[in-house]
């Protein structure tokens, strides 16, 4: 041991416990002191992350000298301290401590959602406390459901108070009180009013350290679920597990490089998503349940537009492998793959058949939506690592590659071929396919279309259409989908944004023919829909209304009804029935050995999000196959540990949701600029304050039951 | 309603200008009772030489404990921290008592004066007065004199031309029973909720926002005032100064003359308090028992009565000062329907924290009153020792500590009134 050790005024404590002798810092507490030793202690309103309160007299200890059984908890250790955990006096004090926290406490534990997880529950075993030489009674308070996010059954209550201090001392947000209504006491908000007007924060704090069944989540948000991803479920519900209440706070305390780094750790794309991503996280975010979401992708763009660069001074590849990888698609999926593979140190080929590299989110994905210069500019940041990407080749067959030498192969070719509708007239004249529309736009190849449009469809890929058709001089926009108006797939904003520039939306339609009229299409016919679903065959199940057959005017329709890769003859790897290209859903290796597969080109249309997941899965999986570890993800922004106190939240509950604004619709419907404005720095200053951080919650130490001891 | 005071006793130290003056007269203060001639004093003898004073009169601490009140001020002032704070105790936690009262609404500034010489010895430079929320016109007497003193330059910087700076500030305070135990006040201070925390160091070390922090009782603080007044009462033979243990304010009730303040000097035998409260002698009063020291006091009958009321007396009978208050029960009384109205009060008065205090209060409470009403039985009684063990050994304050008292002490001294009830289901004091 180094010699200043000794010389250090905290020099280690000895003491004996039960005979043995040990040593613990100065300034713990003999409870502290036992646990740390592996000698168990029982104790209930103890907690690693609270201050002592010394109130449940289970951790009752002898001290040699000292009259009585001092509380462990709140004793500090002394020199020579001599300690004993097991006598008769202290087993009948811990055992009445017990039957009387029990006396008034339900006796139905199997029906209690905290069953087997429940420390009350494991102490009693522990002491053995089956009967009661205490009265016991039934409190019947009110349990109350009225709040968000928790429950509060103050039945269960066994006022520890560690709901109080993790409340006041650990947040410092100070809004439960111990309370009394009648003869029972119990712990709650000062006047029993709703949380969010009382300045609480939702950390979920007291729920996480309650030790029974009291004060708990909310069935519905967490049963069945991984505890991780359903306590944090924005990033639980992220295909790339971006660390969003991170980046999040980041943005809250200025740090906005260090927010975009936290982001970069996991996505090659920051901005490109900051600007597409249709955020399922955002679905899932715990203030959605007390008023709305956190507008979690518009602080990611906030975050990617205050780059300062500096990042890229802390990536770069790993030495040489002498391995080469061809990935097939410059999509999002085969980019990320391609990226993350570059930096593994392979050297990583992208073959691309059209002229520019992107996949959808160039070909697919309108300029209005996503600006060409933010996707150029990422996809240079990405070539910028050594990557190559080869536009304009087509690769017809894997063997061609193998041929060349790779060691291994991606198909990532996304889902570029859309398709018809088998009905009487579609063939007319004026009658397009999404992709292939939106690609000629995005090509600058002339696609008119007519004055009248529908759009059959109602996901996102409609939505593109459909906008593009106004943005081309569509008078009259029409969109009809299968759906009913809760139920369309595309996301909220697209609709709104839809809506506002004139697009008629139809729901609940089916169309039974294309109009025509000498070969040009001059209408839809349509039936009302009385309902849609889809059986366990994933067959679509329609019922429509008799008698509603009518027509819509068009000199254009475009089908908008799903898409699947474009897999030349003889390329060389299974595909499926559905059209897909065949790989195992957690390798995402194909039929052939070293060939994989991700994206949309796997799963069909799906999301940027998931197909930058996608690529990630696949370069782990690929540098595995290759003889590498298979941990591509990175360590870029600085590990601070975030402050537990978050303050009083007078007025937190009730913060709205800041949206980004949007371009006027009479001044967007004529071109192709930019629609969605982004944050101002008050605004994301703003927007990231609401965060309830829910991850501060997995900080807080679990106590270990008896049975790990 | 009378107050002893109110006849000018030769003995009052504490309550010594309650009545005299008119107490919003600062000039009346300091022209006709030595006013801040205690401060100015203090202010001469340096820090140590204030504690020195004050250690070599002896006295104890008025709010119950009888911690000597020098020894807590040395613990103070040798405590390291650059702010420390100090903090008058005037709430009359037990409802029954009103000293701290009387002082603010008779004679603000003794408190007062004496408030800052503590803190001064200690180096506090922020003083806070935890005021019962019912003293509402006790409260503007205590604003207008504060205000005053800052007027005349005694309050804020520089006081009396010296280097001392202090301010003082008022904390309303509901009235409860642990309300007036000093972590709990320390908690309002801070605006938490008001509950009393189990402390491993004093309060004189790690109080108030962690830092040192001295708390006296408001009683103490007026008799500190009138030891640097070197005031006769403190002077004279029986005070403090002239080889006398000093005084303490007593409150007697239940008795026909209703509710009686008096100041006393220590060594007075609870009889000899009752017999003065009542105005004629214990044999006329057809008195079973007195309970002494507030909610939490023990029962006292026979020779308990003769107990003197000094700090070490009364621990050595089984009692304890607490508020000095003195209630008397009538011959016709049963011990088990007094033991479970103050089991039924101390249960309501319980602040919830401490498994001890909350469940075996209600425990005790419903046990006593089946006990009452005829329906206990025998291992009632045993459950009731253990059941009072736990909670006196187990709580985190001073009222679980004591709570046991009254219950243990009415056993002792009653157990016929028990058996009555117990084995012969019937109730002594009742003539069916
Ligand atoms: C339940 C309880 C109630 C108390 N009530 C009072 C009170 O009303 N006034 C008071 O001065 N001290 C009260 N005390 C004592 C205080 O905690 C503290 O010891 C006292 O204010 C210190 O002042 P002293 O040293 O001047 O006596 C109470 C203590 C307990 C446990
Ligand atoms: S609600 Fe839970 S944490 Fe809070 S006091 Fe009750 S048992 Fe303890
Ligand atoms: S002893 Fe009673 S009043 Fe005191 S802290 Fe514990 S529960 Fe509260």
């Amino acid at each position: 041991m180094p010699i200043y050790k000794h010389m250090t005024k905290q020099s280690p404590i000895r003491l004996t416990i039960d005979g043995r002798e040990v040593e613990t810092r100065a300034g713990a507490s003999v409870l502290e002191a036992a646990l740390e030793n592996a000698i168990y202690v029982p104790h209930l309103c103890d907690h690693p992350d609270l201050p002592p309160a010394g109130v449940c007299g289970l951790c009752v200890i002898e001290i040699e000298g000292v009259g009585g059984l001092p509380t462990s908890c709140v004793t500090p250790v002394s020199e020579g301290m001599v300690v004993r955990t097991q006598s008769e006096p202290i087993s009948r004090g811990r055992r009445l401590a017990m039957e009387l926290l029990l006396a008034g406490h339900p006796v139905d534990c199997g029906t209690c959602q905290k069953y087997l997880n429940c420390e009350l529950q494991s102490l009693k075993q522990y002491l053995g406390v089956e009967e009661s030489s205490v009265r016991r009674r039934a409190k019947l308070l009110p349990v109350d459901s009225s709040n968000p996010l928790f429950i509060h059954d103050p039945n269960k209550c066994v006022l520890c108070g560690r709901c109080v201090r993790a409340c006041w001392e650990l947040r410092g947000v100070g809004v439960l009180y111990y309370k009394k209504r009648g003869r029972e006491f119990y712990t709650y908000t000062d006047d029993a009013g709703p949380l969010a007007e009382t300045g609480c924060r939702f950390c979920g704090a007291c729920a996480e350290v309650c030790p029974t069944g009291a004060i708990q989540d909310k069935q519905e948000l967490v049963a069945d679920k991984n505890r991780k991803a359903a306590l944090v479920p924005c990033r639980g519900a992220c295909p790339a597990e971006i660390d969003v209440p991170r980046y999040v706070r980041f943005i809250k305390d200025g740090d906005y490089p260090a927010a975009l780094e936290v982001i970069r750790e996991k996505v090659p794309f920051p901005k490109v998503l900051g600007y597409v991503c249709d955020h399922p996280c955002e679905a899932e975010c715990r203030r959605g349940e007390i008023n709305q979401p956190i507008s979690i992708r518009e602080l990611k763009r906030f975050a990617a537009e205050h780059d300062d660069g500096l990042w890229k001074q802390n990536v770069s590849p790993d030495p040489p492998t002498d391995k080469r990888v061809a990935v097939v698609g410059s999509g999002p999926a085969g980019l990320t793959a391609a990226y993350y593979l570059r930096l593994q140190g392979h050297e990583v080929t992208v073959f691309e058949s059209l002229p520019e590299a992107g996949g959808m989110l160039r070909y697919g994905i309108p300029g209005y939506r996503l600006p060409r210069e933010v996707l150029e500019g990422e996809i240079r940041d990405i070539e910028d690592m050594g990557v190559v990407i080869d536009t304009g080749t087509r690769v017809e067959s894997i063997d061609e590659l193998l041929e060349q030498g790779y060691d291994a192969v991606l198909v990532a070719v996304g889902a570029h071929t859309g398709q018809k509708l088998v009905i009487p007239g579609a063939s007319s004249e004026g009658a397009l396919i999404s992709t292939e529309f939106l690609r000629d736009v995005n090509l600058g190849n002339d696609a008119a279309v007519g004055k009248k449009v529908v759009v059959l469809g109602g996901g996102n890929v409609a939505f593109d259409c459909a906008r593009v058709a106004r943005r081309l001089g569509a008078a009259e926009v029409h969109m009809a989908c299968l759906e009913c108006r809760e139920n369309m797939p595309a996301s909220a904003d697209e609709i709104e944004q839809g809506e506002d520039e004139g697009i008629v939306i139809r729901p609940s339609h089916t169309s039974t023919r294309i109009l025509d009229r000498a070969g040009r299409v001059a209408g839809v016919e349509f039936l009302d829909v009385a309902s849609f679903c889809f059986d366990e065959e994933n067959v679509p199940q329609i019922e429509v209304i008799d008698g509603s057959r009518h027509a819509v005017e068009a000199d254009t329709v475009i089908f908008a009804m799903g898409q699947h890769p474009d897999v030349p003859e003889g390329f060389g790897v299974e595909v499926t029935d559905r059209s897909l290209i065949g790989a195992d859903p957690v390798t995402l290796s194909t039929n052939r050995e070293g060939v994989f597969a991700a994206g949309d080109a796997v799963s069909g249309t799906a999301s940027v999000i998931k197909a930058i997941a996608s690529g990630r899965k696949a370069a782990v999986a690929l540098d595995r196959f290759l003889g590498g570890s298979g941990r591509i993800d990175k360590k870029l922004a600085p590990q601070v540990e975030p402050m537990p106190c978050l303050g009083p939240g007078k007025g937190f509950a009730a913060l709205s949701r800041v949206a980004g604004s949007c371009a006027l619709p009479e001044d967007r419907v004529g071109n192709f600029c930019t629609v969605a404005m982004g944050l101002e720095e008050g605004a994301a200053a703003d927007e990231s304050t609401r965060c309830l951080q829910c991850d501060l919650r997995l900080k807080i130490k679990t106590v270990e039951f008896w049975g790990s001891y | 309603m009378r107050y002893e005071h109110e006849r000018a006793s030769e003995h009052s130290v504490a309550l010594r200008n309650c009545g005299r003056i008119d107490p919003r007269d600062l000039n009346a203060y300091i022209a006709e009772c030595h006013g801040y001639s205690g401060l100015e004093r203090a202010l001469g003898l340096g820090r140590e030489g204030v504690i020195a004073k004050l250690r070599s009169s002896g006295l104890q601490g008025r709010g119950g404990a009888g911690y000597l009140a020098a020894a807590k001020w040395q613990i103070c002032h040798d405590a390291e921290g650059e702010e420390k704070y100090a903090v008058c105790n005037a709430v009359d936690a037990d409802p029954r008592a009103r000293t701290a009262r009387l002082l603010l609404g008779g004679d603000p500034y003794s408190v007062l004066e004496g408030l800052l010489i503590g803190a001064y010895a200690v180096g506090a430079a922020h003083c806070f007065v935890c005021i019962n929320t019912e003293y509402t016109g006790e409260l503007t007497v205590l604003q207008e004199a504060l205000e005053a003193l800052r007027e005349r330059g005694l309050l804020g910087s520089g006081i009396l031309e010296s280097e001392f700076s202090c301010d003082i500030a008022i904390k309303e305070i509901a009235g409860s029973l642990v309300a007036g135990e000093e972590t709990a006040l320390l908690q309002a201070l801070e605006g938490k909720q008001l509950l009393p925390y189990r402390r491993s160091v004093y309060p004189a070390v790690r109080g108030l926002y962690g830092k040192p922090t001295l708390v006296n009782s408001a009683e103490t603080l007026a008799n500190v005032s009138a030891i640097f007044q070197e005031h006769p009462a403190v002077t004279g033979p029986g005070g403090l100064a002239g080889g006398g243990c000093g005084t303490k304010v007593v409150t007697v009730f239940g008795g026909v003359s209703g509710s009686c303040t008096l100041e006393v000097p220590l060594g007075t035998t609870i009889a000899a308090v009752t017999e003065a409260a009542e105005g004629v002698p214990l044999s006329d009063l057809d008195l079973k028992a007195v309970q002494f020291g507030g909610p939490t006091g023990v029962f006292l009958a026979g020779s308990g009565l003769q107990t003197p009321i000094t700090y070490e007396a009364l621990q050595e009978a089984g009692a304890a000062m607490g508020s000095a208050s003195v209630e008397m029960f009538g011959g016709d009384r049963c011990a088990v329907e007094m033991a479970r109205d103050v089991m039924l009060y101390l249960e309501r008065q319980s602040c919830g924290k401490c498994v001890s205090c909350r469940e075996v209060t209600y425990q005790l409470a419903d046990m006593l009153s089946d006990i009452a009403e005829s329906k206990g039985e025998a291992k009632d009684m045993e459950m009731i020792g253990e059941l009072c063990e736990f909670m006196r050994s187990n709580s985190i304050c001073g009222l679980g500590k004591s709570a046991a008292a009254p219950v243990l002490s009415s056993i002792e001294l009653f157990a016929g009134d028990y058996d009555a009830h117990i084995k012969d289901k019937r109730c002594p004091s009742t003539s069916t």
